[in-house]
């Protein structure tokens, strides 16, 4: 899942060119003591290096962060030309140019079986760990997509977060005669436009058939002839209906927060992640994260949640004792729960102590109650068929395509296998 | 100049035979055959030798990652006739270079002659025109990214003048997204064009527009008879780079819509990027990479040729 | 054509609001640039009390110091090698007219042509063997070669347009080649070698895509890198993006400012005739 990804970074309203080099005082790379790392988690993995660091002393770690598309341009380049760093960051699952199937399959990665993490891993996130039946990537943060409202304007609007579809419609239609509408939406970066359809078909696909994936891989059902297409015309009617602000399509993703921070929305329609950069640009707000309504029915709401990107160990890693070493500490209650406080997401392990932020207790309770699926793509074969749906909803939006075509060039992708 | 023109033979170094005085241009010249060579190492070695070598890889079907992949032949290239991004891709390079090629040189022309008048800001203008020129492609990029935003100072300022129904989604919107993109380059490089032209036309002597003045032609009939000739120099170089520029034009479009929305603003240079990178369509991409030389060798053969032939008639 | 007429006044006013376009996105970024975060007032207003904090926020967080000193060794040795092989070479290019000299010509002429991506894997693998990965080394190895084409297209143009009476007498008077090549060619070079040095300057300054991939790993950043990875941290806060902005064209801009008057002479140079 590498856009969400890039989200998380925080980078991603302009991912392509979001690459800096986070290891300011550079050594030889040659020493027993330093460990190379190549990461995507901006903002985040400063604090877990030094915390590393300082949990081995004498150990120095030379580490760069990027984007996400950057990082996936450099990170291919170098695994094939063996300048890879020790350790990097890699997504779960497949669909992604630097997913785990990916990278584990012509061998570029350690076997992480041997850990011992690897075992305490929630099924959910195994499956998406693992690559024919072992372990290659250290997960240690999951997010979930929903709608994030921003809760003084809530309140100021005399409003209530909807629990149903038909309620969610009528809530547009008065947050739009308050000239406030219901949700941001910055469609200009190509990957925002999935969240909406992710939290959408949550519910609407996966809510009567929680095997939709298995009858996909079996070629026993399509995205044109599924609930994907009733998904997709509930986007449409939302937007028809007035649920975000004009001119998405003009919109980015930050310019979408500043709208959801500052209250000229009622909310959001996100991942957890975004959370952290509302607070940053109003420090004051109250912000929470609840299932976006997709059917009549509350109580069937599921809600997308999924591991982020982790990290997996070159196969041929210069050092891969201190490569271990890492994971290991990525793994560990400290090092993971320093990680997804900074995140803003919550741990893949149980017991780790961590304490849920409130404004996840709704997205704490869906998890523990089973009621979250994996982010869609993670379990498609190959990387084009995302990209075939970032540009056709781009498209859809811009009235340059119906939802039908874009769902059946997703077929056509989808049946081209991996 | 420390040496005369004389005709005075001196001491040679290298001893030159008597004998070639007249035949001797080209031997004497053709002594500094070797002058070519570090020039020809660095450009064989970095360009030319792993440009061929790049080459191969149109021919695999390698995803940039597996080291086990094979040779396929010409299938890359009958895929391409049929993938419509590609064709898309194609149109929007050839519409993109051309928008830009007439409407760059266009105004970097008119700019040209302004700055060639009797204006008094003549030399502040021709500095600060050419300027946007220097700047780092990407920072442009950035810069219109947040101008041209539906509540950008572009939309802002034609609000401000009462123009609101001019206001557009500009990089939101399939069809002004195209343009934008053509907007920017051409708002950054017309200085540049207009460099160019100028110095073609400061090598017309003022002589002759005076007397084509005292003839009685007027401002248009002297440009056209008397200025247009004479800028064919420039106006070659001009075209050649624009043109060049345009079907390679990468950073611009992918800093300010990665091509989008949908494909409506892919070039075949962001296609390249996306599909190497992004798709794992490695092999494929160098297909691309390929075309992209061929369509940008015949252009500018051809251009280049049928301006030789103009050059030569007007000269 | 150098008296001023009603009808030059008109002129001037035309060409004053062209500039006013060009003008308008600097004044955007400059204004922007020297506003404070807490300003939300429209981008188009005069920012009422600017303040320089931004700058020094942007360079101190975006560690931009190491990043200019980066790119002035690579664009400084970059641009004094090819101007010094490009020169040398274009003189047998233009003064010899045998076809393998055109043959050779057209062959740097397709350097122009060349797209980027089909050289960039291959010459990875060629730094990578060279052990130059993540050294400025690789990035100044890249620029020589690579702007050798243009470099000579520009200086080729020039030299067929000059005379060469003095380089015939130079030889009479028994310099060798190179010497009068030096001592007569290149120093009625110099209008184009600074057209050439500008452009140059501009062009390995400005690259963006090969010093990411060539110094990834490495804390070694140029500018346009350095740039971007600033604006991927600090995607929101605008006033300070606009500030780095700012810093990073200040070089650039500074080389083309003091030279900008010999620029049109060195492009008038290799139009004449």
């Amino acid at each position: 899942m590498k856009t969400l990804r890039a989200a998380l970074a925080a980078t991603a309203s302009v991912t392509l060119l979001a690459a800096c080099s986070g290891g300011t005082e550079a050594g030889d790379g040659k020493d027993s003591q330093t460990l190379t790392l190549a990461s995507v988690d901006q903002g985040s993995v400063e604090d877990v290096v030094k915390a590393f660091e300082k949990a081995n002393p004498g150990v120095k770690v030379r580490y760069t962060t990027s984007g996400a598309d950057q990082y996936q341009q450099q990170i291919r380049t170098q695994l094939s030309s063996g300048t890879a760093p020790d350790v990097m960051s890699v997504w779960p699952g497949n669909g992604n140019p630097a997913a785990t199937h990916v990278l584990a399959e012509p061998g570029y990665l350690r076997d992480l079986s041997d850990r011992p993490w690897a075992a305490k891993l929630p099924a959910a996130t195994k499956s998406v760990a693992q690559y024919d039946g072992k372990t290659y990537n250290a997960l240690f943060g999951q997010n979930g997509i929903g709608a994030v409202y921003n809760q003084q304007a809530l309140t100021a609007s005399g409003l209530t977060a909807p629990t149903t579809w038909t309620e969610l419609l009528t809530f547009c239609k008065d947050a739009a005669a308050r000239k406030t509408p219901a949700f941001a939406l910055g469609l200009q970066d190509n990957w925002v436009t999935q969240i909406v359809q992710y939290a959408l078909v949550a519910t609407t696909v996966y809510g009567p058939d929680r095997d939709f994936d298995q009858k996909m891989q079996a070629g026993q059902a399509t995205f044109a002839d599924s609930a994907w297409s009733a998904a997709m015309d509930k986007y449409r009617t939302m937007e028809k209906e007035g649920c975000f602000q004009k001119n998405p399509l003009g919109t980015n993703y930050e310019a979408s927060q500043q709208l959801a921070a500052t209250g000229k929305t009622l909310g959001i329609v996100q991942g957890n992640w975004v959370i952290a950069l509302l607070k940053e640009k109003n420090p004051k707000g109250t912000f929470t994260l609840k299932p976006l309504p997709a059917d009549d029915k509350a109580d069937d709401a599921l809600m997308p949640a999924a591991a982020g990107a982790g990290y997996g160990v070159n196969a041929k890693a210069k050092n891969e004792e201190l490569a271990l070493k890492w994971v290991d500490f990525v793994m560990s209650p400290k090092g993971m729960n320093l990680y997804v406080k900074k995140q803003g997401g919550l741990p893949t392990l149980p017991d780790t102590g961590y304490t849920v932020d409130p404004s996840l207790t709704e997205l704490s309770r869906f998890i523990t109650d089973d009621r979250t699926v994996p982010f869609m793509d993670q379990l498609w074969p190959n990387a084009k068929v995302q990209q075939t749906m970032l540009s056709g909803l781009q498209e859809i939006f811009s009235g340059q395509a119906e939802p039908k075509d874009v769902l059946e060039a997703m077929d056509a992708d989808y049946e081209a296998g991996s | 100049m420390m040496i005369a023109p004389t005709d005075q033979p001196g001491k040679p170094v290298v001893p030159v035979p008597v004998s070639a005085r007249a035949p001797v241009r080209r031997s004497r010249t053709a002594s500094t055959g070797w002058f070519l060579l570090p020039a020809m190492l660095l450009f064989v070695f970095v360009v030319l030798v792993p440009s061929a070598r790049g080459v191969y890889y149109a021919f695999t079907d390698w995803d940039g990652l597996d080291p086990d992949f094979s040779f396929v032949g010409l299938d890359n290239f009958t895929d391409l006739t049929r993938d419509d991004d590609a064709v898309q891709a194609i149109w929007h390079t050839l519409l993109i270079a051309l928008a830009i090629t007439v409407i760059q040189n266009l105004i970097g022309l008119l700019l040209a002659l302004g700055v060639n008048s009797a204006i008094k800001s003549r030399n502040l203008l021709r500095v600060f025109l050419f300027a946007p020129a220097v700047i780092t492609q990407i920072v442009t990029a950035y810069l219109w990214r947040n101008l041209l935003g539906p509540d950008g100072a572009v939309n802002g300022l034609l609000g401000g003048v009462g123009l609101e129904s001019w206001q557009q989604n500009w990089l939101g919107d399939p069809d002004t997204a195209l343009w934008s993109v053509v907007g920017v380059t051409v708002w950054q490089y017309a200085g540049y064009s207009m460099v160019i032209f100028l110095a073609g036309l400061q090598s017309v002597p003022a002589e002759i527009h005076e007397a084509a003045a005292i003839d009685g032609a007027g401002p248009v009939r002297r440009f056209w008879s008397v200025t247009r000739p004479l800028l064919t120099p420039a106006l070659t170089i001009n075209l050649m780079l624009s043109s060049i520029g345009g079907l390679k034009l990468f950073d611009q479009v992918y800093a300010l819509t990665g091509g989008g929305p949908g494909h409506a603003t892919d070039t075949l240079s962001t296609l390249i990027y996306k599909d190497a990178f992004t798709l794992g369509e490695f092999g494929y991409s160098i297909a691309l990479a390929v075309v992209l030389t061929l369509v940008v060798a015949v252009v500018s053969t051809g251009q280049y040729f049928m301006l030789a032939r103009n050059e030569k008639a007007a000269s | 054509m150098s008296r001023y007429r009603p009808r030059t006044l008109a002129l001037e006013l035309v060409m004053a609001a062209a500039a006013l376009v060009v003008a308008f996105p600097v004044y955007i970024l400059v204004n922007l640039a020297v506003r404070a975060p807490s300003d939300t007032s429209s981008p188009i207003r005069p920012t009422t009390s600017p303040t320089f904090d931004n700058f020094s926020q942007a360079w101190r967080q975006g560690a931009l110091g190491g990043a200019l000193a980066n790119s002035l060794l690579v664009t400084t040795v970059s641009v004094v090698v090819v101007l010094a092989v490009s020169a040398l070479a274009a003189y047998p290019l233009a003064r010899i007219t045998t076809r393998w000299s055109r043959a050779t010509y057209l062959l740097i002429m397709l350097g122009l042509v060349l797209p980027f991506q089909l050289a960039s894997l291959p010459l990875y693998h060629t730094m990578r063997d060279l052990q130059l990965l993540g050294s400025p080394w690789a990035l100044i190895l890249f620029h020589c070669g690579l702007q050798v084409p243009f470099t000579v297209f520009l200086y080729t143009g020039f030299l067929r347009a000059m005379p060469r009476d003095f380089e015939d007498a130079a030889r009479i008077d028994g310099c060798t080649p190179l010497q009068g090549f030096r001592h007569v060619v290149l120093p009625m070079l110099r209008p184009i070698t600074v057209t050439a040095l500008v452009l140059n300057t501009v062009a390995v300054w400005n690259d963006f895509f090969t010093p990411l991939l060539y110094l990834s790993g490495s804390a070694q950043q140029t500018m346009p890198v350095a740039i971007a990875g600033f604006v991927g941290q600090y995607v929101t806060d605008w006033n300070l993006i606009f500030a780095a902005l700012v810093i990073s064209i200040v070089p650039v801009l500074a080389v083309y400012l003091a030279l900008q008057r010999s620029i049109i002479n060195g492009f008038a140079g290799g139009l004449r005739g």
